[in-house]
């Protein structure tokens, strides 16, 4: 009797327990280590997860903040002098490698584990044992292992723009390597890359090289090629501790992680790179690139018939000095090779090199990044032009008069030359006759868009044929159309493909075919309700196409820069008296 | 404490404290009825659009219905499974379950809208994809069948053996449709909440939540017996006879048995239920902690209590166990329908019950409980009626 | 078999029966898509958030005005909910990473399987040709499960109201579609960031103009499938999630999570009377047999005393009289041996 009433209270007491424990796991399980620093966001998260090559990983993987190290470092000066050496060795060559604490990776994954473990924790244990503050100990996995980081990532890619370039050329014009200092090429005699001193025989931007990972082609020239990150670090954040370490009063680059990563420390670059170059300097990347040139799409010949006419498309006249102002650098369009694109990449057939993309699909792709179109399509989302292009439909868009703004054919040149002159050597007599030819075209463009006469475009339209609970809209109709000619008068763009004096009309007034007298909206937009192929009634159409184009313009609520200081400004979408006035009941 | 008057009021007095206090919540009750009637729902209730159903469906409708469930249990123990020693526990079972569905129609009267229209879904119009109308015909029914199983008591009370012999003819047949229409309401009230798979909690949404409703729903009910039991003994003992208290330990032993093997099942079934759906992560969440306590400790610890107390004969255990137990079964419908659902809505658009939705509730249980007390203390619940000697 | 097993199968029967096949009602589930039936297309991209659509919706339902005017934009900083006299509501939206706000207009969807219509116990919702989920207030008993099946919160209920209180929800316009006229929201958007047409033309017009503009909108049309399908689909630039629109709400209507449960209730009818039945037979025999059982060792032990005994008294009577005889014997030799002493005796004088 006695045992059986002692079991009771024993039990639930045992019980009890259960739920507090449970409840503690609770609370434990769902918080992982928090960082000891809460910046918001960082740029300098770094995921170290190396023993997955090694098979399944069996902790999360370690979330590492490198600039929080360097400055831990840093602020220990006089103890860690190495600097960056504390943790990343030096070669034979006298090189800082990028691994931690090792030249090349162990063949086992648990001797990698020991390197990482015994770098890290040792480093901690003897900070710890000075009673300064150290990152975690050992036997606290989870503090390192914590798989996500606990801050986001600001991290942002660094893009080296003619800007950045032109601040980095001028520390090297009176170098010795010049272009050499950054560019290499492959020495195959001495098998290995060698600094590249003359401009021509620079390949180009970093990226054609370095790609992603680390490459390893057997019998490539070189054979093993480091990934873009480690080449780029190991180049650049080396030059600037070097330059750094010749004292205070030598500019020097970033070499923290956020100096280049961070998306404000990207933007006092940026101002800094504007103030830092002299206004009217010279930014072009000099390779010897021609300043104008004659695109020529030349199919390949009939085997049999060597006479064969063989053009595919009139050539394009391309202004090459224009157009590297508008790009970042040379890899925004030549993203692969300096070469010209058609030679052995895109052909007009297509080849492998080129990933069998056609000739056309490289210069028409609407998709791609380093295409004709999809750069001028992206210049239409600029809001002095996406106003009247957000609104286009595709129909619109695939207008093929458009063609011949850029393929035109050069008066007297005769296809039979042209063929010959594509067909010829690459020698500076063709680039000078392609150079003359392109200029011919060119120079024959109008510099400014035709417009219509002031005269012919009405003054102010009454928009009012369903006007019921609001009165009829009073539509400033040349003032917008003038304000608009004006706002895109100083882009070549526009101007190039704004061919004819009706251009402009074409927005609003869409599909039908263009005149001075185009038809009214209710013409095609029936009143009372939208048509039965989707398009919209005209109340919608009125509205979708005014409002559509404050919202692209993103001019609502806001006054024109140089309207007069009275005027009214845009009425919001939702002010419905400010484009007409209610009607009186 | 007695229902007789103490000497002080002389003979008969109608103002025990009992009485007194049962009399100012029935005036209340009455009260927020009128309330209820002028006002509408929004006068007297904390219901929202988000939150159109409350405490009078959560407590009066789903426990109420789930706790009345010892009418067919016990009498499914004594009649269809022949434990002829249940037979003293079968009257007071079928009374709290007649009372419980009729208080649960009773608060209906209060929860739905037009109250007059309750009739409908059987004669009017049927919805019949609808489980709430499977549940309201059922309940419809067995109400009937229930009151039928307990005229007999009335009839002997008035005195109509004729009638009341043809009725008990019919004991079995009652009993087994009880039995089958028990299985279906108690079942759907869980099927109920299946149509919100997007508005319940994880942890207490699943596709078996008629099974757990009908299984807890059994050991609900014998939960109920042995809780009213207890009551019973402490405040109305001088109504039992003999063959009524010689048969109750072995009543209470029994369904402590029962409902400590049945609650296992269910425990198994939850599960079960958690690893069909692959809900395990959710434990470590507040919800799961909060599901945790109320499996647990509110089904887990009562069946073991029950097994250490059946198979130590220790009657005080087993009744302090079935308060838990009863608890356990609010708790779970209170979680189901309040807490779990709309789980994921901001806290400010929660619901929390007025002051009148718990009057009108405590009234409802109020009115139950006086009607229990008239009941047992003038008809032949707790004895039997020397005119019909119970056949065994 | 014991009762114990036979318990245990029970149990195991009725879990299998509780999730067992869905048997779907057949109402609507034989008509794909109700193509022809009414629908409205919603264009998120669209809609300026002017509030004209809920102006329209009060006027033509003759609902009470609101104390704040319809032109009041300042209401759309709290996102609000259908209620009893307001059946459809704008909400302003601000998605991560978006410039500009998004507005998006709530009222009932008119889902083509509506949970609504499959929870309620009379009838009283019904989805209509029209496309419109239509609500009978001559049959409404005020149970309020519809509000609790509506996976989109929807109905609203006259909570104030004492004796005639009623769900409330858009009505699709119903009397004006009879007319030939558009619902009054569709006809008073100024942008047509509402359509109605028949529903398999809205879903054409909508998957027209996601191709015609890929980078303006998400390829996804909400409501062609979710929910087993509604009238009121949204098109949107932004996530829907970010519209405050639940994108786990998976493809199945309301009613088939229910019609399970529901197509275990003719089983239950069917066989839980025999399996009671059974067990009470089966209960009612082992008590018979018990009794049988007792009978015959009652007779049994009587027959057995009752031979016993009379076994005995028979060796008692072989024995008294085997007693008897040489009493007899012994008497005689003694009568005997006496007459021949006398005689004897008699002689000698």
């Amino acid at each position: 009797m006695e045992e059986r009433k002692q079991r009771i209270p024993r039990s639930l007491v045992f019980l009890a327990l259960c739920g507090v424990a449970g409840l503690l796991a609770l609370a434990v399980s769902s918080g992982h280590a928090t960082p000891q620093e809460d910046d918001g966001f960082r740029a300098d998260i770094m995921s170290i997860s190396v023993l997955k090559d090694y098979g399944p990983l069996t902790q999360p993987k370690v979330v590492f903040l490198h600039d929080k190290h360097t400055s831990a470092l840093a602020k220990l000066g006089d103890k860690y002098k190495a600097q960056c050496n504390t943790c990343h060795l030096k070669d034979k060559d006298g090189k800082t490698g990028l691994a931690f604490m090792r030249e090349a990776n162990p063949a086992s994954g648990s001797d990698l584990k020991k390197i990482y473990h015994d770098g890290c924790i040792g480093c901690h244990t003897g900070l710890a044992s000075e009673g300064l503050k150290s990152g975690p100990l050992d036997v606290q996995c989870k503090s390192c292992h914590a798989g996500e980081p606990a801050v986001k990532s600001s991290w942002q890619p660094l893009a080296v723009d003619r800007l950045l370039h032109f601040r980095h050329a001028k520390t090297q014009e009176k170098a010795d390597n010049k272009c050499g200092a950054c560019h290499h090429v492959y020495d195959e005699a001495a098998k290995k890359t060698a600094p590249a001193p003359k401009e021509e025989q620079v390949p180009g931007s970093c990226a054609y090289c370095h790609k992603a990972t680390d490459t390893v082609t057997p019998g490539g020239k070189p054979e093993k090629v480091r990934s873009l990150r480690l080449a780029s670090h190991g180049e650049c954040v080396t030059c600037h501790l070097e330059t750094a370490a010749k004292g205070p009063n030598t500019p020097s680059g970033p070499a923290t992680c956020s100096g280049c990563h961070a998306p404000l420390s990207q933007k006092d670059i940026e101002a800094n790179n504007t103030k830092q170059v002299p206004a009217g300097a010279d930014l072009r990347i000099k390779r010897h690139q021609p300043d104008r040139t004659l695109i020529l799409a030349l199919a390949p010949k009939a085997k049999n018939d060597p006479a064969a006419k063989s053009f595919t498309m009139a050539p394009v006249p391309f202004d090459h000095k224009a157009h590297e102002a508008r790009g970042l650098s040379c890899a925004s369009c030549h993203h692969e090779t300096l070469a010209s694109c058609g030679t052995e990449c895109h052909t007009v057939a297509g080849s492998k090199e080129g990933g069998q993309v056609t000739l056309a699909q490289a210069m028409h792709s609407q998709t791609s990044d380093h295409s004709c179109v999809s750069c001028h399509a992206q210049e239409q989302k600029k809001p002095e032009c996406a106003g009247c292009h957000s609104q286009r439909k595709p129909a619109d868009t695939q207008d093929k008069a458009a063609c011949a703004t850029c393929h035109t054919t050069p008066a007297p040149a005769a296809p039979e030359a042209l063929a010959a002159l594509a067909a010829a050597p690459a020698s500076a007599a063709r680039a000078d006759e392609l150079a003359r030819l392109a200029s011919q075209l060119l120079d024959a463009r109008p510099k400014a868009a035709p417009m219509l006469a002031t005269e012919d475009i009405p003054e102010k339209v009454n928009i009012g044929s369903m006007a019921k609970d609001y009165e009829p809209a009073e539509f400033p109709h040349r003032r917008i159309v003038l304000a608009m000619a004006k706002a895109i008068k100083d882009s070549t763009l526009a101007t190039a493909f704004h061919a004819d004096e009706t251009a402009l009309c074409r927005a609003c007034h869409h599909v039908s075919p263009v005149s001075k007298t185009p038809p009214h909206c209710v013409s095609c937009h029936s009143a009372s309700g939208p048509g039965p192929d989707g398009r919209p009634g005209l109340k919608a159409a009125l509205h979708g196409q005014c409002m559509g184009c404050h919202k692209a313009m993103g001019i609502e609520g806001k006054k024109p820069a140089d309207a007069p200081a009275d005027a009214k400004p845009v009425p919001l979408n939702t002010d419905c008296a400010g484009c007409h006035k209610q009607a009186k009941k | 404490m007695t229902t007789h008057a103490s000497a002080k009021n002389g003979g008969g007095s109608l103002f025990t404290p009992f009485n007194v206090i049962c009399g100012i919540i029935l005036l209340i009750g009455a009260g927020l009825t009128v309330l209820r009637f002028t006002g509408g729902l929004g006068a007297v209730t904390a219901l929202d659009d988000n939150n159109p159903w409350g405490i009078w469906i959560a407590f009066d409708l789903l426990c109420g219905v789930a706790l009345a469930a010892g009418g067919y249990t016990t009498s499914a123990a004594c009649y269809v499974f022949g434990l002829k020693r249940y037979h003293g526990a079968v009257r007071p079972a079928i009374l709290t379950a007649f009372l419980g569905y009729a208080l649960v129609v009773f608060a209906l009267h209060y929860d739905v809208g037009r109250p007059w229209r309750l009739p409908y879904p059987v004669f009017v119009q049927q919805g019949t994809t609808s489980i709430l109308f499977e549940v309201g015909l059922c309940v419809f029914i067995y109400l009937t069948v229930l009151f039928v199983e307990f005229l007999p008591v009335a009839l002997e009370w008035k005195g109509w053996p004729k009638t009341r012999n043809v009725l008990v003819k019919l004991t079995m047949a009652l009993t087994i449709l009880g039995v089958v229409l028990s299985t279906m309401h108690q079942s759907s009230l869980g099927a109920l909440f299946l149509i919100a798979p997007t508005k319940l909690h994880p942890l207490w949404y699943s596709s078996y939540l008629p099974v757990f409703f009908f299984v807890s729903s059994m050991f609900a009910g014998m939960s109920m017996v042995i809780f009213e039991g207890s009551m019973s003994h402490r405040w109305l003992h001088h109504k039992m006879d003999s063959g009524h208290l010689d048969a109750s330990d072995h009543v209470v032993l029994g369904f402590a048995k029962a409902a400590s093997y049945i609650m296992f099942g269910y425990l198994s079934l939850k599960a079960f239920g958690l690893a069909m759906d692959n809900r395990w992560h959710y434990l470590l969440t507040g919800y799961g902690a909060w599901f945790l306590f109320e499996v647990l400790g509110f089904v887990a610890l009562p069946c073991y209590l029950y097994a250490v107390g059946a198979r130590d004969k220790n009657i005080g255990l087993i009744r302090k166990t079935s308060i838990l137990a009863v608890l356990g079964i609010v708790l779970n419908r209170f979680n189901i329908s309040l807490v779990a659902f709309n789980w994921q809505l901001p806290s400010a658009d929660r619901y929390f019950p007025s002051l009148g939705e718990i009057g009108v509730s405590v009234f409802v249980v109020t009115v139950g409980l006086v009607a229990f007390k008239f009941i047992t203390t003038r008809m032949p619940v707790f004895f039997e009626h020397p005119d019909y000697p119970d056949h065994h | 078999m014991n009762r114990r097993t036979f318990l245990g199968l029970m149990g195991a029967a009725g879990v299998t029966l509780g999730t067992g096949s869905v048997s779907h009602a057949a109402s609507a589930a034989d008509v794909k898509g109700l193509p022809d039936s009414g629908a409205v297309l919603f264009d998120a991209t669209r809609c300026i958030g002017c509030r004209k659509c809920e102006e329209a919706c009060n006027t033509v339902n003759e609902l009470p005005k609101p104390q704040a005017k319809f032109d009041d934009l300042k209401v759309l900083e709290t996102p609000r909910r259908t209620h009893a006299d307001v059946f459809t509501v704008v909400n302003k939206y601000q998605p991560a990473g978006a410039k500009a706000p998004v507005f998006r207009k709530i009222q009932c969807n008119h889902c083509l399987e509506p949970a609504c219509a499959s929870a309620c116990f009379v009838q009283a919702f019904k989805k209509n040709e029209t496309g419109a989920v239509s609500y009978d207030a001559s049959l409404c008993v005020g149970c309020r499960y519809c509000m609790i099946a509506c996976s989109f919160g929807i109905p609203a209920y006259e909570y104030n109201e004492a004796l005639t209180p009623r769900v409330r929800k858009c009505t699709f316009c119903e009397p004006r579609l009879k007319e030939g006229k558009l619902p009054g929201c569709v006809e008073a958007c100024p942008k047509e960031a509402l359509v109605f047409g028949k529903r398999s033309e809205i879903i054409r017009i909508a998957r027209q103009r996601i191709m015609d503009n890929p980078d303006k909108y998400l390829d996804h049309i909400y409501g062609e499938h979710e929910m087993g399908g509604t009238a009121w689909m949204t098109i949107s630039g932004v996530p829907f999630k970010e519209l405050g629109m639940r994108e786990d709400l998976g493809v199945e209507p309301a009613g088939s999570y229910t019609s399970g449960a529901l197509s275990a209730v003719p089983v239950v009818v069917g066989m839980w009377p025999v399996l009671l039945g059974g067990i009470y037979a089966v209960s009612k025999r082992k008590d018979r047999i018990a009794e049988e059982e007792k009978q015959k060792a009652v007779t049994d032990a009587i027959a057995r005393a009752s031979a016993d005994a009379e076994a005995k008294l028979s060796e008692e009577l072989t024995k008294a009289e085997v007693a008897n005889k040489r009493r007899i014997e012994v008497e005689v030799k003694k009568a005997l041996e006496a007459a021949a002493q006398s005689q004897t005796s008699g002689e000698e004088e």
